[in-house]
């Protein structure tokens, strides 16, 4: 039995509190009734559930005949069921300030997600296609140098974090514009990675197209409107 | 003076009745499944196994699974997947310290269609020998000069299963 992946699900979740804490003394999430640990917790074990769900139904497992398979959730998780599964279930938890809990929450599930790939160097899986750049890495044993794929993930959304962070601490940005541009972040890294990584399926670039397009829509219109309304 | 007697809270009245009947479902769904068992895979040593990988030239997978062994069962369509489509790599799978009409029902169930050569060690000393370790399931990952480039222990993910694949074809 090896437990890497719940320490890697463990520096995300780390990760994600981190950013809450940083964010509170700053003045985040003032007034939101909703408590933002909680729902976050909430919202990412649903997407876990029916992520696990999605992917065994998808490989031919049926979940009805084969109950005891959703608890092995090292075999597989969708990356689109889970997705969707915390989206809606953070969407039914936060039903009543939907934006202004969004917004509160999108910096520090960015901050989640850089956790959750950073700790792929605890579960061994961060690296991608075969690359000589200077910083490429082999696995042990290995003379084949790879690109360190999800350290660049990592990376690139714990500085999307960050920018969205500072950007509701300084600029006063319209209602539900961070929470937009989080998600298209989101999609976004995926997007630029997806390519360096290797996969025997290849991941729902729909779902991140998807994403970056409804986040940056939804973006520009909130920012239109208020720009309207001054 | 008595005590009043503890009375389920509301939340319990209406959680346990749920699982009781999610429960009577997939024991109901579970009893209804059923695959008709194919043949038993064949036995094998540990020195003609290394022959085996050896002489075929290409890059090889050993897959070690039980029809007993959970994890087994829930990699195995993962595991049939990719050798349905890496037709360059082989895949071996082998069935120890089981019984053979409970391997043949699993290889029937599971990988009819995938093309995989399959084996038996019923004493379960293979994997062993081959320095992984008594556990199932593990993943032995051969280049194509029969070098051994990963033992994986424990449930192979898409990615690392893919990851390695892309190894042992360099």
């Amino acid at each position: 039995m090896e437990f890497t992946l719940l320490a890697s699900a463990a520096v995300a979740v780390g990760a994600f509190w981190l950013m809450l804490r940083w964010e509170a003394k700053r003045g985040n999430a003032a007034g939101c009734a909703l408590d933002l640990w909680d729902a976050g917790l909430t919202a990412g074990a649903v997407g876990l559930l029916v992520g696990r769900l999605t992917s065994m139904v998808l490989v031919g497992i049926n979940p009805l005949t084969d109950p005891t398979q959703i608890i092995l959730v090292r075999s597989g998780v969708s990356t689109a069921g889970a997705s969707i599964g915390a989206v809606l279930a953070f969407a039914f938890l936060a039903r009543k300030a939907l934006f202004e809990a969004s917004d509160a929450i999108a910096p520090a599930v960015l901050s989640g997600l850089a956790g959750w790939h950073a700790g792929t160097l605890i579960t061994g899986s961060w690296l991608g296609t075969v690359s000589d750049l200077p910083w490429a890495q082999a696995v042990k044993g290995s003379d084949i140098t790879r690109h360190p794929v999800e350290l660049y993930a990592a990376g690139l959304y714990l500085v999307a974090a960050m920018g969205i962070a500072l950007w509701k601490q300084r600029g006063r940005p319209p209602l539900g514009a961070p929470a937009s541009l989080a998600l298209a972040a989101a999609g976004g890294v995926r997007v630029i990675t997806e390519p360096m990584r290797i996969s025997l399926f290849g991941g729902p670039v729909w779902l991140y197209v998807g994403s970056i397009v409804l986040g940056v829509g939804v973006a520009t219109y909130q920012i239109l409107r208020s720009a309207r309304i001054r | 003076m008595s005590r009043p007697a503890p009375t389920l809270g509301g939340m319990q009245k209406r959680v346990l009745p749920l699982i009781v009947g999610i429960a009577l479902v997939a024991a109901a769904c579970s009893a209804a499944s059923g695959t008709t068992p194919g043949d038993a895979p064949e036995p094998i040593t540990y020195d003609e196994l290394t022959a085996e990988i050896a002489a075929s030239g290409r890059p090889t997978i050993v897959n070690v699974w039980a029809s007993w062994c959970l994890p087994c069962r829930s990699e195995a369509p993962l595991l049939a997947t990719a050798a349905a489509t890496r037709r360059n790599v082989d895949f071996i799978a082998l069935n120890i310290r089981d019984n053979p009409g409970a391997a043949a029902t699993f290889i029937t169930e599971y990988y009819d269609k995938a093309p995989m050569i399959h084996y038996a060690n019923r004493a379960g000393t293979i994997p062993v020998e081959m320095g992984g370790g008594r556990g199932v399931p593990i993943t032995f990952f051969y280049d194509a000069d029969a070098a051994l480039i990963q033992i994986h222990r424990g449930i192979i993910d898409e990615p690392t299963l893919a990851f390695y694949l892309d190894e042992i074809q360099r």
